[in-house]
């Protein structure tokens, strides 16, 4: 298994409520500045467009990849995070 | 305002070539650029403006407003002329090149949202159209609320959009400004009689027609107000208007006693006002509570007897030696049961 982080474990445990999209595992400052200039600038907006994709692993980090510059092991930290959290609280 | 634009590059490509076909001008095949379609507006169409424009000192334009019509035409002039030169977007930025949300990308789209103060989300695919159709909104509802200056151009043109039926930006800010219209329309008929008078009466007269609706709108509401306090004194006033009161049980329905004072009462429970409920919630209970038992009296006394008479059986049957002191009453049976 996985070891999940820190951050991974903080997000997953709670609902996401108003928290910026950098408080999603994989997503650094980086990569969250790129998404907030798109109009991503929470965590439930890049939750809804996860949820738009069909909650897709590939599909997601595919995106992420190819529109924001994601690395793939940031890409699938995030859609992981994303996934567990909608196990958790959908 | 003139039947027709001067500057029609304010229209969408979609409306530029709808007023051509409803003004029977023949349309190149297949989709063009719109500055094709913005010419041949201009041409077939501004043109037929030109004897119209001279009655009308005003025209309506959501970005300039011009009060001679002399200054229309030469506007009128000029926009094509700069149209026609436009093949790039810097001209285009100065006069919002988001004339045509639809030709807007993503981020041009965002930027002119964030102008009006609107931070929209991600601009995707799902999205876009939702935006582009705030941004044109917003677009309508901003150059309005600027000044009254347009409220003149608004009045008059309000009889000429009936008959073409073109420039939404007039009919919003019609509704902007007056959303009780039917009270309003005799306040307009002397702004639409008086349109050939100087501009600059018009705007006096314009706002003092805007403190005179919005010294009205607040009079009919405190009037219609007091109506319906008349109307209902007893009501409670609530947000809604909608008081909740408690349903009164249904006589007669599930095995409950029906008693002539629940009929008595059922007359002063006409109007369910909380005011009167409230004393006769305290009758209620003092009232039936001799009847208000979960099993009705004459049950219980029935079942009493049954109960008394079968034990009266049953030490009938077990004291048979002793004297009982109903041996006399009950010779007749035990002599039957023997007999048997």
């Amino acid at each position: 298994m996985v070891t999940r982080t820190q951050k991974f474990k903080a997000f997953v445990s709670e609902p996401m409520g108003d928290k910026d999209v950098t408080a999603v595992d994989g997503i650094n400052d980086e990569l969250g500045l790129k998404l907030a200039a798109k109009g991503f600038d929470k965590a439930y907006i890049l939750l809804g467009q996860f949820l738009l994709l069909k909650k897709d692993h590939a599909v997601f980090q595919r995106w992420l990849k190819g529109a924001y510059g994601a690395s793939p092991s940031q890409a699938q930290r995030c859609a992981s995070c994303l996934t567990d959290w909608c196990y958790a609280f959908l | 305002m003139p039947e027709f634009l001067a500057d029609p590059s304010v229209l969408t490509k979609e409306k530029l070539k709808s007023e051509l076909i409803a003004n029977n001008v023949s349309l190149p095949g297949g989709e063009q650029r719109k500055d094709v379609y913005v010419q041949l507006y201009l041409q077939h169409l501004t043109a037929r403006n030109a004897p119209a424009a001279l009655a009308q000192p005003d025209f309506s334009s959501d970005e300039e407003r011009e009060p001679t019509p002399l200054g229309a035409r030469s506007r009128g002039g000029a926009a094509p002329g700069r149209k026609a030169t436009k093949k790039t977007d810097k001209p285009r930025l100065e006069e919002k090149d988001d004339l045509d949300v639809t030709e807007l990308s993503n981020e041009d789209l965002q930027e002119q949202l964030v102008k009006y103060g609107v931070t929209p989300g991600p601009i995707l695919a799902t999205t876009r159209k939702i935006y582009e159709k705030k941004l044109q909104k917003m677009k309508e509802q901003g150059p309005e609320l600027g000044s009254s200056t347009l409220l003149p151009t608004v009045s008059s043109s309000a009889e000429n959009t009936k008959q073409n039926g073109n420039n939404d930006s007039d009919q919003y800010s019609d509704n902007e400004e007056d959303p009780k219209v039917e009270f309003r329309l005799e306040k307009r008929e002397p702004l639409k009689a008086k349109t050939k008078t100087p501009v600059t009466l018009k705007q006096r007269r314009v706002v003092e027609h805007n403190q005179v609706v919005e010294k009205t709108l607040a009079e009919e509401r405190r009037v219609e107000r007091d109506i319906l306090k008349e109307m209902f004194p007893y009501e409670v006033s609530t947000p809604t208007g909608i008081s909740a009161s408690c349903r009164r049980p249904i006589k007669g329905a599930a095995g409950r006693p029906i008693e002539l004072s629940d009929f008595r009462m059922e007359e002063s429970f006409s109007s369910k006002y909380v005011s009167k409920y409230v004393p006769l919630a305290d009758d209620k209970p003092e009232k039936p509570v001799t009847k208000k038992r979960s099993i009705p009296m004459w049950i219980k006394i029935l079942l009493f007897v049954v109960v008394s008479v079968f034990l009266f059986v049953v030490y009938q049957s077990m004291e048979t030696n002793q004297g009982n002191p109903f041996s006399k009453y009950l010779g007749v049976p035990e002599a039957k049961i023997q007999a048997d």
